[in-house]
């Protein structure tokens, strides 16, 4: 009996036809599953430098040991493959109900190789798999496509991943989605699906999940329910989204242009009112992911445009990025992202970059074939927004990589906002030295999410500094963080005098703080638990009850070291893959424009120079034990994490 | 006097966790297809519904009456039903009789399963985060009702007191239990 997992990795070539499943428990121990379980697969099996877009590319959608659970927040899934914005592992987060239920199926992962000649969806009942013909909904939109394929298969249970035209037409973000808010956004995942003519994969799963000592696992999930209860409201969406204007510090106007905007005002008090307006009769407006008590999600039924899940990040994104301060028409945007299959975060930064050439007159209607590119106009940002899903027209510049968008435009245009060929997402990563950072050297670009200190983000000892919004003082990450601020601190004083004090402006310990981020985000991502359950958000779970919960579930006692250690290798091996497609020290860098650069409205300390970054730079390299000159992992840092393998890779890129 | 699990299906988000708590708590696995309370979810079209079932309790209790060899009877304490493992068979008669599809019998145990009440404690209702599931003494199931009904016309007579609408108290009308 394998306990906590599904006790299989299912292998699918969709060019062959060919199925195999394999035992989890060869990865189980060292890399845990999930996140882990992607890095390791994927560096193995898919070979450097092939087109991201091509049949070589391996897709894989993963869970992990706590996915399925009585643990908070266990609905997540992993989804990784070979990223057609970055060219480097993309990897891109889900929650919903899928996730749980390819769990109860038998399944940790799905490891997707191959191309099929036609579309096709696969069909997961228990033990029985199939590969079969999609042709009738190719083409279908997410919502349409999850209800015609629980008709096809007779069963209002089954849950549907899949993709929408955005995907099958290759634009390079396009999404992978379930239910209606969820989506594997970031990195493209949803276009390399498409490129394998994979529409969905339909799961039912009656097996459920094996407990060691079901006692004191329901002990350890209950007490992690009642810690986490009175914290719930700091991720809630409707309550935390630019409620209370102009307090809008956490996103930015446009292209970075400004941290205020007069047209916040017509938001008419942020998206609560609108919530109460439009507010969904199921749910009382609210719903969430599988067994999650935090429930951020917003779920609307506005008459003319239908219903509508939304999270946070849709609320900066499809407003102050492109200056829309119109509600129903952020509706209507989040709206056909959802519908579309598009990364709703990619798509609004690619259009603000082409409203901002459009008013700077860099561009014209000659460009956009004939769409007037204003500022927040609907009819514009709909018109647009087809066209990039159906990735034709103007469209189809903004379905391209960054470098590639700008090209098609002219010799001179200067690229969207990105991070290793990625769109910048909504939220500022300038306010805080650790989110500068942590979109420098986040693992799959993008923006700062992955290596972003999250509640230790402004973590200090001076004025201003977010050490009373600890939620959670008593975790083993918030006890560690501190520790890591102390020291510096001690450390400056001593350089610089008694009174010495470390702020969110200042750059010591921000490495180190990072790279503790990069590590317990890897541990919750490769558990299957959502980081908006934990400490990262400032709700309650830590890496403690993590492994109270594995320790029960498992039957055998897991340290959290032991899990820190994981997600180092985790680390380190999703830098491997990095730096065999050419990734070193000089790839981790943030647009030119916000080097040196002071956004009106936002603190004056708010300038990062090149010179900090770098110092920031050389201590997270320092902690996660990379070379300083490269950035790539030490041969002795692998051989400590039991690569010796890739270490040997390295000497042959070298 | 017993208690009985009521379910306001309006405020259920779907989440499932009745269903994981219950089949945890009472099968040893987290399985929602073991468990005694079930949420019954459809979608169109970005419509979700979700509809949580699960026993009613009955004073007369279908199951009970039509089990060939006597194998359901009530518990004292909680007022539940409980099933005797060594007497049932695992006939599925409970199944078909029960209006509400709330017993199954188990093929790994081969028994029938009832909600039990969790020996008087619910763990759904324990874990529930939406409030879509109540513990509430039997002669309280429908008093949320009635206080509903009590606040649209406390609230109605608000509206018409042109002079000080605001100034007249809405009286504390707490949920019971």
């Amino acid at each position: 009996m394998t306990y906590l997992y599904g006790g299989h990795i299912l292998r699918v070539d969709l060019s062959s036809g060919e199925i195999q499943k394999e035992p989890t428990a060869a990865y189980a121990a060292d890399w845990i599953g999930g996140r882990g379980l992607n890095a390791r697969i994927l560096y193995r099996e898919l070979k450097a430098g092939i087109d991201p877009l091509s049949p070589e590319n391996v897709l894989m959608l993963s869970v992990g040991p706590l996915t399925g659970t009585l643990f908070p927040g266990s609905g997540r899934v992993e989804v990784a493959a070979k990223s057609p914005l970055t060219g480097i592992q993309g990897m891109s987060n889900m929650g919903g109900y899928w996730g749980p239920e390819l769990k109860y199926a038998g399944y940790d992962s799905i490891v997707i190789k191959g191309r099929a000649a036609r579309p096709v969806y696969i069909a997961i009942d228990n033990d029985a798999v199939e590969i079969k013909d999609a042709t009738h909904i190719w083409g279908l939109d997410t919502y349409r496509t999850q209800d015609a394929l629980q008709q096809e298969r007779n069963d209002p249970e089954v849950e549907v991943v899949c993709i929408g035209p955005g995907g099958e037409n290759l634009a390079a973000y396009g999404s992978i989605q379930t239910r209606m808010g969820n989506a594997a956004g970031r990195t493209g995942m949803g276009s390399v699906m498409g490129s394998k003519k994979l529409k969905a994969i339909a799961v039912r799963g009656t097996k459920g999940v094996a407990v060691a000592e079901p006692e004191r696992f329901l002990a350890v999930c209950l007490d992690a329910l009642a810690k986490q209860k009175p914290l719930i409201d700091n991720a809630r969406t409707v309550d935390m989204a630019e409620n209370t204007p102009p307090s809008a510090w956490a996103v930015v106007l446009g292209n970075y242009e400004s941290n205020i905007w007069e047209k916040q005002k017509d938001l008419k008090g942020g998206h609560k009112p609108f919530w109460e307006k439009h507010k969904n009769r199921q749910g009382e407006g609210r719903t969430g992911c599988f067994n999650c008590q935090v429930r951020c999600m917003d779920y609307f039924a506005e008459d003319a445009l239908g219903p509508l899940v939304a999270s946070c990040n849709i609320y900066g994104s499809a407003t102050w990025v492109i200056k829309n301060s119109d509600l129903t028409t952020w509706y209507a945007i989040a709206a056909k992202c959802h519908r579309q299959g598009l990364d709703v975060l990619s798509a609004t930064r690619m259009i603000a970059w082409a409203a901002e050439l459009y008013e700077k007159g860099i561009i014209s209607k000659a460009d956009t074939g004939g769409i007037a590119l204003e500022w927040g106009d609907r009819r514009a940002l709909e018109k647009v927004l087809d066209q990039i899903a159906r990735n034709e027209g103007f469209g189809a510049v903004l379905a391209s990589r960054a470098e590639e968008a700008a090209a098609k435009l002219g010799p001179n245009v200067p690229p969207v906002l990105n991070v290793k060929g990625a769109p910048l997402g909504e939220t500022n990563v300038m306010n805080f030295r650790a989110r500068a950072l942590g979109a420098a050297v986040n693992p799959r670009g993008t923006d700062e999410y992955r290596a972003r200190a999250g509640s230790f983000d402004n973590l200090g000892t001076g004025g201003g500094t977010g050490l009373t919004a600890m939620a959670s003082p008593e975790s083993w990450e918030a006890k560690t963080a501190m520790a890591i601020v102390e020291k510096a601190v001690a450390e400056k004083q001593q350089r610089e005098g008694g009174d010495a004090r470390i702020t969110q402006f200042d750059c010591e310990s921000r490495g180190e703080l990072a790279a503790l981020a990069t590590r317990i985000i890897n541990v919750t991502d490769s558990v299957g638990q959502c980081k908006w359950n934990t400490v990262f958000l400032n709700v309650g779970i830590g890496i403690e009850l993590q492994a109270r919960a594995l320790s029960a579930g498992l039957g055998r006692e897991v340290t959290v070291d032991e899990l820190i250690h994981a997600a180092s290798r985790i680390a380190a091996q999703e830098r491997m893959f990095a730096v065999r497609e050419g990734v070193t020290r000089a790839r981790d860098v943030l647009p030119k424009k916000l080097i040196n650069y002071q956004m009106p409205g936002s603190w004056p300390q708010d300038r990062l120079t090149a010179e900090d970054l770098e110092k920031m730079k050389d201590d997270y390299y320092r902690a996660m034990g990379w070379d300083l000159e490269s950035g790539i992992p030490t041969a002795e840092t692998l051989i400590a994490l039991g690569l010796s393998a890739i270490a040997r890779d390295l000497r042959q890129v070298a | 006097m017993g208690h009985v699990i009521t379910i306001d299906a309006t405020k259920c988000s779907g989440c499932q966790m009745c269903e994981v708590a219950c089949s945890l708590r009472n099968m040893g696995e987290c399985n929602p297809e073991r468990s005694r309370i079930r949420v019954v979810k459809s979608q169109s079209d970005g419509q979700l519904e979700f509809i949580p079932v699960t026993c009613m309790q009955c004073e007369t209790a279908m199951c009970e009456l039509v089990c060939p060899v006597s194998a359901i009877s009530r518990d004292a304490q909680t007022g539940a039903r409980i099933v005797n493992e060594k007497k049932c068979i695992g006939c599925s008669s409970c199944s078909y009789a029960c209006p509400f599809g709330a017993c199954f019998v188990d093929r790994r145990l081969g028994k029938s399963i009832v909600c039990s009440l969790c020996d008087g404690d619910p763990t759904c209702v324990k874990v529930c985060p939406s409030g879509a599931l109540s513990f509430v003494r039997t002669d309280q199931v429908n008093i949320s009702l009635k206080r509903g009904t009590a606040r649209r016309t406390l609230e109605a007579r608000t509206l018409l007191q042109t002079t000080e609408p605001a100034s007249l108290p809405l009286p504390e009308l707490r949920d019971p239990c």
